[in-house]
């Protein structure tokens, strides 16, 4: 879709609480997550079942580009980078943070993406990722968090259960 | 005092059960609560079964620590000392003294238990303090301070000491269909 994109609506702030399981050839990498979003910044918390935390990546964004990320380990550690790579570094995990505090609530991210509505949900191409959001919390008047989110990108494959989700920003 | 207490209470417990309640508070406050079943047999096995709000389960059969999560229907499985798990149950089941591996103190009785603090020798990454509260044979809180200001408060309920657990808790075998992968 050529010529200027229209600003992309703004992000809906929100905190998702759930578990993820990201598998990669013979490697799974398995983490309970909370995930607390704006407009200008996410932190993504990564605990173990018992609720304590393993890593904490922060990222501020200006209009929709990740512009620093810092991700502090548990021991104290803290270091800046780019968000994915920070994070597979110190947990083994790819997980595609910047998309997907659009996709984990089954929006695609600003640029060019295919998104169409499915039986019970929504499927979305993008970035070469292949996304899709079902088991909504709500339905009326729009779905709303969805509850099951699965990507895959090549022999990556991602699974998400959300058990909390609350918005931060008045429904639009 | 409280320490040897506690250490002659480690001691003399061969195993335990029963129901749990864990509160996890983040720095922020917002707070997560869940419940389930525990059941424990020195050395090495536990069983580990949140219910709600959702189900995961945690067994250790002595030799390796199972984790599942039948929403994710995902399996993973690693041996027992990679697991470097410093959760209650493992610290509940090791079979070494506390205090080869923790600094112990005794701490100011609250909440009529009597406290005892114990603080990873060596960097252990996952937390920085562990407190255990007791009250005659029973243990029955514990809380977990990490390095992120996130602090989990256990309260063990219905508690059954010594006795003869079913020994199919202590094992962990995947259901059909799970992906199951070892670390």
């Amino acid at each position: 879709c050529a010529g200027l994109q229209p600003p992309p609506p703004p992000l809906n702030g929100f905190s998702a609480s759930g578990r993820v399981v990201v598998r990669a050839g013979n490697e799974a990498h398995y983490a309970n997550f909370g995930w607390q979003a704006a407009q200008g910044m996410d932190r993504l918390s990564l605990d173990n079942p018992l609720g304590q935390t393993l890593a904490e990546l922060e990222i501020d964004y200006r209009n929709n580009q990740p512009v620093r990320a810092v991700l502090r380990e548990s021991s104290g550690a803290s270091r800046e980078g780019k968000p994915e790579a920070l994070l597979l570094e110190t947990t083994g995990m790819q997980l595609p943070v910047t998309g997907l505090r659009w996709w984990l609530q089954g929006k695609p991210a600003p640029g060019v993406a295919i998104s169409r509505d499915t039986e019970d949900g929504r499927v979305i191409e993008q970035d070469g990722w292949h996304i899709a959001t079902s088991d909504y919390a709500e339905a009326v008047p729009v779905k709303r968090g969805p509850r099951r989110i699965e990507l895959s990108r090549g022999e990556i494959s991602v699974r998400i259960v959300i058990s909390e989700w609350q918005w931060t920003t008045p429904r639009q | 005092d409280t320490v040897t207490d506690l250490q002659a209470l480690l001691g003399s417990l061969r195993t335990m059960q029963g129901e749990f309640t864990q509160t996890v508070v983040n720095r922020s406050g917002k707070t997560q609560t869940s419940n389930g079943s525990f059941a424990i047999q020195r050395p090495g096995k536990f069983r580990w079964h949140y219910r709600k709000p959702y189900e995961q389960l945690i067994v250790g059969d002595g030799k390796d620590v199972w984790l599942h999560d039948p929403d994710l229907n995902q399996v993973t499985v690693k041996q027992i000392d990679k697991a470097l798990d410093s959760s209650p149950a493992a610290l509940l089941s090791g079979d070494n003294h506390l205090e080869k591996r923790y600094r112990m103190k005794a701490l100011q009785s609250r909440d009529n238990l009597n406290w005892v603090e114990a603080i990873p020798r060596q960097g252990d990454n996952n937390f920085n303090r562990v407190r255990i509260g007791f009250s005659g044979k029973e243990i029955r809180r514990m809380e977990l301070e990490d390095s992120f200001g996130q602090t989990t408060r256990i309260e063990f309920r219905m508690i059954v000491v010594n006795s003869k657990p079913d020994a199919a808790l202590f094992r962990f075998t995947p259901p059909k269909g799970a992906d199951v992968v070892r670390q």
